[in-house]
């Protein structure tokens, strides 16, 4: 009888268990930014952490930034607009927040802006920081996710202030050839890394692995962070690579 | 007489007790009634910004093809009138001078770049491209927060209905202070239902 009442108690666990894990969830965040793809080393994402709160301390606006493997046949618009909510970037006072979300399989991105910020950031400029001819695209195209990520927030921080206009593709790149051999090794060297790394990042449980050892890494510096609780009505563009 | 007055007190506090429980439930049915309302102004609110934005999107797209059709137009007509010139001139110099006539095709074809130049340095938005696909982003972050905000009415409907209909607090105070028993979700229309033909669109 005992037994039963044992077995059958996990059983209902393991239901409950399996109920959960279909649905796409909206995961915890330690720091600004969250990558559950493994895409960025633990240094990668300390320094968009610090770039982050820098600008959060100097401007109050509040940027954060998730990667997911997939989006697991949800819409991005409605998954961007729900991890906003629930996360409740900007501060709930001004809604000044900023949510750049990544979906690794479907190659899509999005920028969902807060309701305070929807005025100084337009569809039309995050529509242009995203687009698949940005300097975020170009970047992500490459491999380097860090880079691209790093253009996203100084594309916000250009929309916010005045006008962001998007600088072609062919031009900067013209302008790093001319301008240094190091960038090249730089690529080179992180071509190397993920080379390495792909065996274990790759599968979806190393996936997952990977992503907690950065989000412990990167929320190492900033112990108990949090966001404002500010919220979002749908504002922002959507994009991809 | 002591015992029935003691009676009537304990009866009356009961009372006192389970009004303030119900009263308390009609808080929070009042709570979750404003929330449902709140969110559909707020659908409200970015229809009326639909409704305001697009005539005005169109509008100043259109005026810009406009202006980019004459300046095409006005392209067109100089290049035609320089060919018709090159043509003069060699009929009436014939190949008795083909320097010459070289050399005035160079000059009316210089002419002609230059004129394009300045068209197109005095409109560099000369590209509908970009204004295209703004609008685009546009149309489809106004329907994106209908959307958005449509869902998060959803939610408090949800949300009203559970509250109203699961407790016995809410359910008596509901009753007790005519709060709807349901609230209704937000509907598609009729003819939304079917997907829109897209050759149809084109076609109109």
């Amino acid at each position: 009888m005992r037994r039963l009442f044992i077995v059958s108690l996990a059983l209902t666990a393991a239901l409950y268990t399996f109920g959960t894990s279909y649905a796409l969830d909206i995961p915890d965040y330690t720091s600004p930014v969250t990558d559950l793809t493994g895409s960025l080393t633990a240094p990668e994402i300390q320094r968009l952490n610090a770039s982050i709160s820098a600008y959060r301390r100097a401007s109050s606006i509040e940027i954060g930034i998730l990667i997911i493997p997939s989006l697991e046949d949800r819409s991005l618009e409605d998954f961007s607009h729900d991890v906003f909510a629930e996360w409740g970037l900007g501060k709930a006072d001004k809604d000044n927040g900023v949510l750049f979300l990544v979906a690794f399989k479907e190659h899509a991105a999005r920028l969902e802006v807060g309701y305070g910020l929807e005025g100084d950031l337009t569809d039309v400029e995050a529509g242009r920081i995203v687009s698949r001819n940005s300097g975020m695209a170009g970047r992500f195209r490459a491999g380097d996710f860090s880079g691209g990520i790093q253009a996203v927030i100084e594309g916000i921080k250009l929309g916010v202030d005045g006008n962001y206009e998007p600088v072609p593709e062919a031009r900067s790149r013209r302008k790093s050839r001319g301008g240094s051999f190091i960038y090249i090794i730089f690529i080179a060297l992180s071509i190397a890394m993920r080379m390495r790394f792909r065996g274990g990042r790759y599968g979806r449980r190393g996936m997952f692995i990977g992503g907690m050892g950065g989000g412990f890494g990167g929320g190492g510096g900033g112990g108990g962070f949090s966001f404002g609780g500010g919220s979002s009505g749908g504002g922002g563009s959507s994009g991809g690579w | 007489m002591k015992i029935a007055l003691a009676v009537v007190g304990i009866l009356l506090i009961l009372i006192l007790g389970v009004f303030g429980w119900i009263w308390s439930g009609r808080g929070g049915l009042i709570d979750n009634t404003q929330a449902v309302d709140e969110k559909w102004a707020q659908v409200q609110n970015v229809y009326q910004r639909r409704f305001d934005l697009v005539p005005n999107l169109v509008a100043s797209v259109d005026n810009f093809m406009e202006r980019q059709q004459k300046t095409l137009t006005e392209v067109i007509s100089m290049r035609q009138r320089v060919i018709d010139l090159q043509s003069q001139a060699s009929s009436a110099l014939g190949s008795q001078n083909p320097r010459l006539l070289d050399s005035i095709s160079g000059v009316l074809s210089r002419q002609l770049n230059s004129f394009i130049n300045v068209v197109v340095e005095r409109y560099p938005e000369i590209k509908g491209e970009q204004l295209y696909s703004d609008l685009l982003v546009q149309l489809e972050g106004t329907e994106n927060r209908i959307s958005q905000e449509r869902r998060s009415f959803n939610k408090a409907v949800r949300q009203y209905n559970a509250y109203r209909q699961k407790g016995l607090k809410a359910l008596a105070a509901g009753s007790l202070f005519g709060f709807p028993y349901e609230k209704e979700f937000f509907a598609a229309s009729t003819e939304a239902q079917a997907a829109p033909n897209v050759q149809d669109v084109f076609d109109r």
